[in-house]
C-alpha cells in the first residue's frame, strides 16, 4: 500500500506544481508561451538595423565597416556623397559592378519607403561633422574637372606606388581584372575616402601628407582609367556586362598571379 | 437512505449499469498488465479527448475561409481571452498524441501483443495511426499561414506524381485545379468531421477488441503462443491472477494521465502555440516552408534521395511498409512474445526510430536548402579581408554578389548545401577553382554565362587566400605540361574547345 | 469473462417459423434500400469526386499587365488573380509567376512552383539562378534544371502578347501530372 501512497504524493506534487504555475499566470506574470506581436512581412520592415542587416551587411560589413565593399559608416564618405546619389545607388545599383539594384521597380526586394528608411538610417547613424583641416572638400563626381592621365601617372608614382605598385604591400590597382570591375566613380570615391577600416588613408593625407586637390584626384582616375582594357571600358559605360572571349586571355594570365 | 438505495436499484434495473460496468471497466485483466509499459494507450486516448474538447472550443472562433482564417487565428492569439492558451494546448496535445501513439505502438510490437488472437486489435490500431497522421496534416492546414499553403503545395505535387490519375487526385485534394477558397473548406471538413468521426468509430472497435480478446499478459520469456492452447492459457491466467481493471490495474494509467495533462499544460504555457507564421499570400515568395515535426522526416527524405529513388520512396515503400504492418500479425501469428527473445524485433525498432529521428533532425536543420539571405546578410569575416589586395577584396564582394554564400559558408555563416569555403585553397588549385566556377559540377550550377573573366579572376584570387596560415595551398600533383599562359580553352566543353582552336 | 464466452450476449431465441412471406418481405426490403441507397450515393460520390468527371480546362487567359513592366533581358515577379476563383478566396487568389523577357515579344513565363515538390522558387538576378527554399532545387535563368532534386526544368506558362499586354494561360497548379 506504500506504493499507492507514493503515487498519491506524486500526484499531489504535480498538482501543486501546476497550481503554482496557474497562480503565476493569474498573478499577471506573462507566460513565456504567450505570442507576442505577429510576424512582420518582409515588405513592412522599416527599422534600419534590420533592413541593413538583411540587405547590406553581406558586402558592406557589420555596422557599415570592415566589409568587402565600400565603407558606409564613414563621416567623410557621407559628407562627400550627395544624399540623392546615395538613394539612387541603392535604388538602381551600379550597372556593371557588384552593386545590385534594390528598388522593386528594378526587380529588387525593397519598397520606395524602405529605400528611404535605409538612406535616412545611414545618414542619421553614421554621418558626423568632418574636420577637413583646411583641405578643400572634393566634389563627389568630379564633373567639369578633366583628368590629365600624364599628370596622374606622376601622382601615382609619388602617392600610390608604395602600397599599390606591382608587388607592393597592399597589391596592385593597375591590374586589368581589378580595373575591369570598378567604375571611374568608384576609383574616385576610393581615392577620396580611402579605407579607414583597413588602414588606407583618405585624400586629406594621400598627397605625401597633404591633401589631394580635385584636379589631382581626377588626374589619378584618368591615369587608372587609361590602364583599363578598352573593351571593358565600353561595357562599364553601357548596360551590358560580359566582355566576350577576347577578355578571357587577360584573365588567364592574371589568374596566374592569383596562385602565387 | 432506503429511498436512495431503491432509486439506485431502479436505475440499475432500467439501465443495466452493473452489467455494463462488469463487462467494461470492471473486466478482469491479468495482474501483470498493471505495468508502466501499459500506460501509453490510455495516454493516447486521453490526448485525443483533450484534442476533441480544445478543438471544439477553437471552432467557436475559427473561421474556415481562406480570406478570414488568418485573421481569426490572430484574434485567437491576441484578443480572445485565453485563446492563445487553447491554441497552444491543442498544438501540444497533438504533438503528445503522436508521441504517445508511437510509444504505444512500439510497446505493443515489442510485447508481441499483435499475435494470436489480437490481430484485429493491431490492424485497427494501424488505421488509428493513419487517421492520426491525417489529423496532423489537416491540422497543419488549419493554421492557414505560408507553411500551410506551401505544405498543401508539396502535398499536391506528391499526388501529381502518381501515374494516370495523378492529375485528378491533385484536383480532388485541392478541391479544384489550384489552392483556393474551397481547399481550406475541404481540409476543415476532414479535420473536424470526417477523420475525427472515423477515429471515434475505430477507437470503439479497438476498445471492444481489447475487451473481447483481453489485454495482453506481460510476456514471459520462453512462453510460446500456440493457436490451439493460447485461449485456455489466457483463461487460466485470468482465473489465477485476474484482477478487475478498475480499480486494481488502473492506478498507473491514472497517474500517467495526470502527468500527461500537466505536461501538455506546461508545454503550452512555456512554448505557446505555433504560428500562424506569415500571411497566406502566395505572392509573398520570401518564405521558407517547413512542415510540423511529424512530417520533417519525410521532408528530409525527399531532399536527400536521388531522383530515381523518389517514386520508390514516395509511393512504393510506404505501400509496402503499410502492407507489411497489416500482414505482421499473420506473418508472425504465434510463438515467442517476449522482447528478450526477439532480438530482430528490438533491433528493427531501434533502427527505424534512429532513421526517423535522424531524418527529422536533418529536416529541422535542412542543410540542403540555400540560405536565401546569406549573400546580402552574412558579412565576410574580417579576418579573411585583412591585408587583402584590392582585387581580392573585390573578389570577396563578388562572392557575396553572385550568391555563392547562399550555398557555401564562410566563418560558419551561410548555406550548407556546398562545402564551406573557409579553407578552399587547401583543397583546390586556382585552375580547379576557375573550372568549378565556370563549369559547375558535383551539385553546383555552372556560372560560365553569368560571370565575366575579370570577375572569375577576382573571386579566384580571393579564394586562393582562404586557408589557415599553417597549411600550404593546394597544388597540382605534377608540374604543368607546358609553361604557356593558362587559357580558358582547357575548361571549355569539347565542342567549344574546337571552336576556340579555330 | 467475455473472453471465455464470446457468444455471451447473443439471444438464443430465434423463432424457427416457416414464413416465406416474411423472408420475402425482408429480402425485398433489403433490395429496395440498396437501390435507394445507390440513388443517394450517385449525387454524393459525384459531388465529392467531381474532379474525375469534369473535363473542362480550368485555365484561362489572364493579363499580367503592360509590356513596359517587363524590361528586356530581365526577370520580374508578376502576380495575377486566379481565374478559378471564389468570392471568399482572399489573398490566396494572388498567384505569382516569374516573367523573363528576352527581347521584343519573346518571353518565358515560369510558374512559381518548383518542379520537384511545388515550393516557391526565388529569383537571383546576380547569379541568374532560381533557388528553391525547400529541398535545394536550383534552375538556370532559362528555367532549365541546374542542380538539386527537381526531375525537370521549371514549368512554363503559355503566353501571348495582345494590346501591349502580356497574357498567360493560368489557373491550374502546375504539377508533374498537370504541367500547365
Amino acid at each position: 500500500m506504500s506504493k499507492s501512497r507514493n503515487s498519491m504524493q506524486t500526484r499531489r506534487r504535480i498538482s501543486l506544481f501546476s497550481s503554482v504555475l496557474l497562480l503565476l499566470c493569474v498573478a499577471g506574470c506573462e507566460p513565456p508561451g504567450k505570442p507576442g506581436a505577429g510576424e512582420v512581412s518582409a515588405e513592412d520592415v522599416m527599422d534600419f538595423p534590420t533592413l541593413y542587416a538583411t540587405n547590406c551587411q553581406g558586402c558592406h560589413g557589420v555596422d557599415g565597416k570592415n566589409g568587402a565593399a565600400r565603407i558606409l559608416n564613414d563621416p567623410l564618405y557621407l559628407t562627400v556623397i550627395p544624399k540623392d546619389q546615395l538613394q539612387e545607388t541603392i535604388e538602381m545599383g551600379r550597372p556593371g559592378t557588384a552593386m545590385p539594384a534594390w528598388a522593386q521597380s528594378q526587380g529588387g526586394p525593397l519598397t520606395p519607403k524602405q529605400v528611404t528608411a535605409l538612406v535616412n538610417g545611414i545618414e542619421q547613424n553614421w554621418a558626423k561633422p568632418v574636420n577637413f583641416h583646411g583641405a578643400a572638400v572634393p566634389s563627389y563626381s568630379g564633373e567639369g574637372v578633366n583628368g590629365n592621365a600624364d599628370n596622374g601617372r606622376k601622382l601615382f608614382g609619388r602617392d600610390c606606388f608604395m602600397c599599390h605598385g606591382p608587388g607592393a604591400r597592399i597589391g596592385s590597382v593597375t591590374d586589368a581584372s581589378f580595373l575591369s570591375l570598378v567604375t571611374d566613380q568608384a576609383l574616385r570615391t576610393s581615392i577620396i575616402v580611402g579605407r579607414p577600416d583597413f588602414g588606407m588613408p583618405d585624400y586629406r593625407v594621400l598627397g605625401l601628407g597633404h591633401a589631394l586637390s580635385d584636379q589631382d584626384i581626377s588626374d589619378l582616375v584618368a591615369y587608372l582609367a587609361e590602364k583599363r582594357p578598352p573593351a571593358v571600358t565600353a561595357a562599364l559605360v553601357g548596360p551590358a556586362p560580359g566582355a566576350g572571349n577576347e577578355g578571357n586571355k587577360s584573365t588567364g594570365s592574371s589568374s596566374e598571379r592569383g596562385t602565387q | 437512505m432506503k429511498t436512495l438505495r431503491n432509486m439506485a436499484v431502479w436505475l440499475d434495473e432500467r439501465l443495466h449499469l452493473t452489467a455494463l460496468w462488469a463487462s467494461s471497466a470492471g473486466h478482469e485483466v491479468p495482474a501483470t498488465s498493471g505495468s508502466w509499459w501499459y500506460v501509453f494507450g490510455s495516454a493516447t486516448l486521453l490526448c485525443f479527448i483533450i484534442q476533441v474538447i480544445t478543438g471544439a472550443c477553437l471552432a467557436f472562433v475559427y473561421i474556415p475561409s481562406t480570406s478570414e482564417a488568418y485573421t481569426s487565428l490572430q484574434y485567437l492569439n491576441h484578443v480572445q481571452f485565453w485563446g492563445w492558451y487553447l491554441r497552444a494546448i491543442h498544438y501540444w496535445g497533438s504533438n503528445c498524441m503522436v508521441a504517445f501513439m508511437t510509444c504505444h505502438m512500439i510497446q505493443v510490437f515489442l510485447f508481441g501483443a499483435y499475435k494470436y488472437p489480437r490481430e484485429l486489435t493491431w490492424i485497427s490500431g494501424l488505421f488509428l495511426l493513419l487517421c492520426t497522421l491525417g489529423m496532423a496534416f489537416t491540422g497543419q492546414v488549419m493554421r492557414w499561414d505560408q507553411d500551410a499553403y506551401w505544405g498543401l503545395s508539396i502535398g499536391a505535387s506528391i499526388m501529381g506524381r502518381i501515374p494516370l490519375i495523378g492529375g485528378q487526385l491533385v484536383h480532388l485534394l485541392l478541391a479544384g485545379p489550384i489552392i483556393a477558397g474551397e481547399t481550406l473548406s475541404r481540409f476543415f471538413t476532414l479535420h473536424v468531421f470526417i477523420i475525427p468521426g472515423l477515429i471515434i468509430a475505430i477507437i470503439v472497435m479497438h476498445l471492444r477488441l481489447v475487451l473481447a480478446k483481453g489485454i495482453n499478459e506481460y510476456p514471459r520469456p520462453g512462453y510460446q503462443v500456440h493457436r490451439a492452447t493460447y485461449d485456455a492459457d489466457y483463461a487460466d491466467i485470468i482465473r489465477k491472477e485476474g484482477v478487475p481493471f478498475v480499480p486494481k490495474a488502473v492506478d498507473k494509467d491514472l497517474i500517467f494521465s495526470a502527468f500527461v495533462i500537466v505536461l501538455i499544460l506546461v508545454l503550452a504555457l512555456v512554448f505557446g502555440p505555433k504560428g500562424p507564421k506569415g500571411i497566406p499570400d502566395p505572392a509573398l515568395v520570401d518564405t521558407n516552408p517547413r512542415p510540423d515535426f511529424y512530417f520533417l522526416s519525410i521532408f528530409a527524405a525527399l531532399a536527400l534521395l536521388p531522383d530515381w529513388m523518389e517514386m520508390l520512396v514516395m509511393f512504393i515503400a510506404p505501400a509496402i511498409g503499410l502492407l507489411y504492418l497489416l500482414a505482421l500479425p499473420f506473418i508472425s501469428n504465434t510463438g515467442e512474445k517476449s522482447a528478450r527473445r526477439r532480438p530482430v524485433a528490438v533491433l528493427s525498432v531501434i533502427l527505424i526510430v534512429l532513421v526517423i529521428v535522424t531524418l527529422a533532425w536533418y529536416g529541422e536543420t535542412s542543410p540542403w536548402s540555400p540560405d536565401m539571405v546569406a549573400w546580402s546578410g552574412a558579412a565576410v569575416p574580417v579576418k579573411f579581408l585583412k591585408g587583402r589586395t584590392p582585387l581580392q577584396m573585390h573578389g570577396a564582394t563578388l562572392l557575396q554578389n553572385k550568391q555563392c554564400r547562399n550555398c557555401h559558408s564562410l566563418g560558419g555563416e551561410g548555406g550548407e548545401r556546398g562545402p564551406s569555403l573557409d579553407a578552399v585553397a587547401t583543397r583546390l588549385t586556382a585552375d580547379q577553382m576557375v573550372r568549378q566556377i565556370i563549369q559547375g559540377g558535383g551539385n553546383m550550377p555552372a556560372y560560365g554565362k553569368k560571370v565575366t573573366p575579370p570577375e572569375v579572376d577576382a573571386m579566384v584570387s580571393f579564394m586562393t587566400t582562404l586557408r589557415p596560415e599553417s597549411t600550404p595551398p593546394s597544388r597540382d600533383s605534377a608540374p604543368p605540361m607546358n609553361k604557356l599562359p593558362r587559357d580558358f580553352a582547357v575548361v571549355l566543353p569539347p565542342a567549344e574547345q574546337a571552336d576556340a582552336k579555330k | 469473462m467475455s473472453v471465455t464466452d464470446p457468444k455471451h450476449d447473443v439471444a438464443e431465441k430465434q423463432p424457427k417459423e416457416e414464413s416465406t412471406r416474411r423472408d420475402w418481405l425482408f429480402l425485398a426490403g433489403v433490395a429496395v434500400n440498396a437501390a435507394a441507397g445507390l440513388l443517394l450515393a450517385v449525387p454524393l460520390v459525384g459531388f465529392v469526386f467531381s474532379s474525375f468527371v469534369e473535363k473542362k480546362d480550368p485555365r484561362a487567359w489572364i493579363s499580367l499587365g503592360a509590356l513596359e513592366n517587363f524590361p528586356e533581358k530581365s526577370t520580374r515577379l508578376a502576380t495575377y488573380q486566379n481565374p478559378f476563383t471564389r468570392p471568399w478566396d482572399g489573398k490566396t487568389a494572388n498567384i505569382p509567376c516569374w516573367v523573363r523577357r528576352l527581347t521584343g515579344n519573346k518571353f518565358q513565363v515560369f510558374a512559381i512552383n518548383c518542379a520537384h515538390l511545388g515550393c516557391p522558387v526565388r529569383w537571383f538576378e546576380e547569379s541568374g539562378l532560381f533557388m528553391c527554399p525547400c529541398h535545394g532545387g536550383v534552375y538556370y535563368e532559362d528555367g532549365s534544371r541546374a542542380s538539386g532534386p527537381p526531375p525537370r526544368g521549371l514549368f512554363e506558362y503559355d503566353y501571348k502578347v495582345e494590346n501591349g499586354e502580356l497574357w498567360v494561360k493560368g489557373g491550374e497548379m502546375p504539377t508533374l501530372a498537370n504541367p500547365v
